[in-house]
């Protein structure tokens, strides 16, 4: 890789210095008034010590012992410099690693065909393992349907892909952390030169919504696969009184991970930190579960018949009050199938939006003559809340 | 003009860097070459530690000469102006100034005696954090007392004292 100069300065703040250090078992030990620069060591080994700005700084010397901390940081961790620099800057990000293996592909790059795919459907996984755990209660649906929630729209928004590493194709999903402690401190907890470092952040027992979700999309896909290995049925998880429940978008997200090759495995890895434990948390996905999976959700889909989603494409309606001022929702007409099942009959509907959100969306749609996947309550040949996206250009 | 001529430079640099390490090894301090790093203005790190086990550094800048001026209890030292205005840039960092003296006949720099090493001459050291930028256009003179001489038997002590007037010219920072 390796990071210029300018980035290093402006990305490795003191800031984010002091949150990799503490997440990485370090702990000041000077914090004298005097001294530009905080003193830290690492637990348990009293000699391996780093000095760290309190502040940021254009001068050289602030330059030099930024370079100098993330050269000794490397030697500690036995890695190189570029990896830290990465970790570093995205220190207030989880990173949940994908990474796409198949022996037969020699050189350690991804088919393209598969790449698009793997990226939204690892994104879908995300966010739907993020809707299980934390909007459970609000949902309280195997499978939901009808608009996106507010906040999986949010958090979609926040996440990034990070930088891929050499010599294996490793994708770093980057989510936002939640710090309570940085909130409280106004964004300024590390440069306070009064704060009390180890009761200041002590308290993180509790782990934020983004990590319990990063948790529960890997630990659940140990559990699908167990239940496809015990040849159990995944019936039992679908149940949200279920203290395993996973729905069935998490499924329908995880059916699409990974290409058609029974040699393809996709591996899902990620750090959190429970308990001020660091937890390393791990799972791979292969065809073989895929196409169990996919098959599950298929029958779901049938059986209970879902006719509230569609694709197709979307045409103006003529409009009846040429001169309302404030519109508040869009009414069009819809012509497409319902996406439970391939072979549906192409139906009218009329759709109604919120015309705020969806303007852009639904005037591209029409004047591009794009295909969109609409979402609404259904009631006789009209779908009302609507959302829609964009899916083939 | 032979290989050792041509690399005279080199040479003397070299052997400022291992007076200068040979003491540190004496007195416990850590001594890290920046030859394969960029740490601009500076050669080397000492590294040490505190009574209370703190760590501690000083970034020095090494030169070699073979014609010390001294008059009135002073060494004076013509030093490159963009070096010294980069060894005033110590926001962060304690900087100092060590110039080795060296004879000008190589073949005496180091000399076996019984089962002793020698390495002549003396080296000079000069703390930097009261010193300004210069705007000179080449050189600035810096005046080193004549006491402060490296010496093995106290050299961690002065190295603590360095640094110790370094953390005070940052008082209230």
């Amino acid at each position: 890789m390796g990071y210029s100069n300018d980035y290093i300065l402006d990305s490795i703040t003191p800031n984010k210095l002091m949150r990799y250090l503490k997440e990485n078992n370090w702990t000041i030990i000077d914090d004298s008034f005097d001294s530009p620069n905080y003193l830290l060591s690492k637990n348990d080994e009293d000699f391996k010590q780093l000095l760290i700005p309190k502040k940021k700084g254009s001068s050289q010397s602030y330059k030099n012992i930024i370079q100098t901390i993330i050269y000794e940081i490397a030697l500690v961790q036995q890695t190189n410099e570029d990896v830290i620099i990465n970790n570093i800057a995205n220190v207030d990000k989880y990173v949940v690693n994908i990474r796409y293996a198949n022996p037969n592909v020699k050189n350690s790059n991804i088919p393209a065909s598969i790449l698009y795919e793997l990226l939204e459907n690892a994104k879908k996984l995300y966010l739907n393992s993020y809707a299980d755990v934390n909007l459970k209660d609000i949902t309280a649906t195997p499978y939901r349907r009808g608009k996106t929630l507010d906040q999986i729209q949010n958090l979609d928004g926040r996440l990034e892909f990070g930088q891929t590493t050499t010599g294996s194709y490793i994708i770093p999903l980057l989510i936002p952390k939640e710090d309570i402690n940085f909130e409280l401190h106004d964004g300024d907890i590390f440069e306070n030169q009064n704060f009390d470092f180890n009761n200041e952040t002590g308290n993180e027992e509790l782990l934020d919504s983004n990590g319990k979700a990063i948790l529960n999309m890997i630990e659940k896909m140990d559990l699908v696969k167990s239940i496809i290995d015990d040849k159990e049925d995944l019936n039992i998880i679908i149940d949200p009184s279920s203290e395993n429940f996973v729905s069935v978008n998490y499924l329908s997200s995880l059916s699409s991970i990974g290409d058609e090759s029974d040699e393809t495995i996709i591996e899902f890895s990620s750090t959190v930190i429970k308990n001020n434990d660091v937890k390393n948390i791990k799972s791979s996905f292969s065809s073989r579960y895929k196409k169990k999976v996919f098959a599950f959700v298929e029958e779901y889909k049938k059986t209970n018949k879902l006719d509230n989603i569609f694709t197709g494409k979307l045409y103006k309606l003529t409009v009846d009050n040429t001169e309302v001022i404030e519109r508040k929702t869009l009414v069009v007409s819809l012509e497409g199938q319902s996406i439970s099942s391939a072979s549906s009959k192409i139906q009218k509907l009329v759709c109604e939006f919120e015309y705020e959100r969806y303007k852009d969306i639904i005037f591209n749609a029409i004047e591009n003559g794009l295909t969109v996947k609409v979402e609404g309550d259904r009631t006789g040949n009209k779908l009302s809340n609507c959302s829609a996206e964009i899916i083939y250009k | 003009m032979t290989f050792f001529d041509k690399q005279r430079t080199k040479f003397q640099e070299d052997l400022s860097k291992a007076y200068l390490r040979s003491v540190c090894a004496s007195q416990g301090i850590l001594f890290f070459d920046h030859a394969d790093r960029d740490l601009d203005g500076t050669d080397c790190t000492l590294r040490f530690y505190s009574d209370n086990d703190k760590q501690r550094e000083l970034l020095v800048q090494l030169k070699s000469t073979q014609n010390l001026n001294t008059s009135q209890g002073f060494i004076h030292y013509d030093l490159d102006s963009v070096v010294h205005n980069k060894l005033c840039d110590n926001e962060f960092r304690a900087t100092c100034l060590f110039i080795l003296e060296v004879n000008p006949n190589s073949s005496i720099w180091t000399e076996l005696s019984g089962n002793e090493l020698l390495i002549r001459h003396r080296m000079y050291y000069f703390e930097y954090s009261q010193e300004d930028t210069t705007i000179n256009g080449s050189t600035k003179r810096i005046s080193i007392p004549v006491t402060n001489v490296v010496d093995p038997k106290d050299f961690l002590s002065k190295c603590n004292e360095m640094h110790d007037a370094w953390l005070i010219s940052k008082g209230g920072n």
